[in-house]
């Protein structure tokens, strides 16, 4: 699962702390989202959607195993 | 840990009250056994476990009421502290943690009893029973938390 959240954000100039305490988790999880490592959970996929003005297929990349 | 992580849903302002209550006792219960270990006549060494063991309980638990104190008195610290237990990755960390370490424990117990077979049959029931105990209480979590969902 691919996302734009590092691309959005940073078009923004919205800093990974920042957007951590809009969307109600810590720095480290934004870290982690950014880099791939950790995929968010439905609800907080929602709250960045949100918090971007987007939807949440604008951000986050569904890649179907082959 | 268990009281790091959000597994309740709880609102963290109780979760900080539930706390503060569970490092009380902590702090009592280790004192008494501080106490316990200098009027009861017992054995040396188990006296100096009581001794230290209950110390560090007891200093576990008069650390984690003055940082939980304090979280109730500063508004930034408690906003910071309540995103930190809510956190889905360090709940989706910890479920994982607490996932792999209870396999790694089963494993190793299991282990050992098969070589305490051979050695010590005292040995091989006190394990017998642990894993037996072990099994039963992760069946019932199972279980209770199956029809949870």
């Amino acid at each position: 699962m691919k996302n734009k959240i590092a691309e959005l954000r940073k078009a923004r100039k919205e800093t990974q702390e920042e957007l951590a305490l809009a969307v109600g988790v810590t720095r480290q999880t934004i870290v982690s989202l950014e880099n791939g490592k950790y995929i968010a959970s439905l609800p907080l996929a929602f709250k960045i959607a949100k918090h971007f003005g987007t939807t949440i297929e604008n951000i986050f990349i569904f890649e179907e195993e082959e | 840990m268990l009281l790091k992580t959000n597994i309740s849903n709880m609102p963290f302002k109780k979760v900080v009250k539930i706390r503060l209550w569970v490092f009380r006792v902590f702090f009592f219960l280790g004192l008494a056994s501080v106490i316990l270990s200098k009027i009861y006549p017992i054995n040396d060494f188990i006296a100096g476990f009581y001794l230290g063991f209950g110390g560090g309980v007891s200093a576990v638990g008069l650390v984690g009421l003055i940082i939980n104190k304090r979280l109730l008195r500063n508004e930034e610290k408690f906003k910071k502290a309540e995103i930190e237990h809510n956190d889905e990755r360090n709940q989706y960390i910890f479920s994982k943690t607490f996932t792999i370490s209870s396999c790694i424990s089963l494993t190793a117990i299991y282990l050992a009893m098969v070589v305490a077979g051979f050695i010590n049959l005292t040995v091989f029931k006190t394990l017998f029973c642990v894993l037996g105990a072990y099994l039963l209480v992760l069946f019932i979590t199972y279980f209770v938390i199956r029809a949870k969902y």
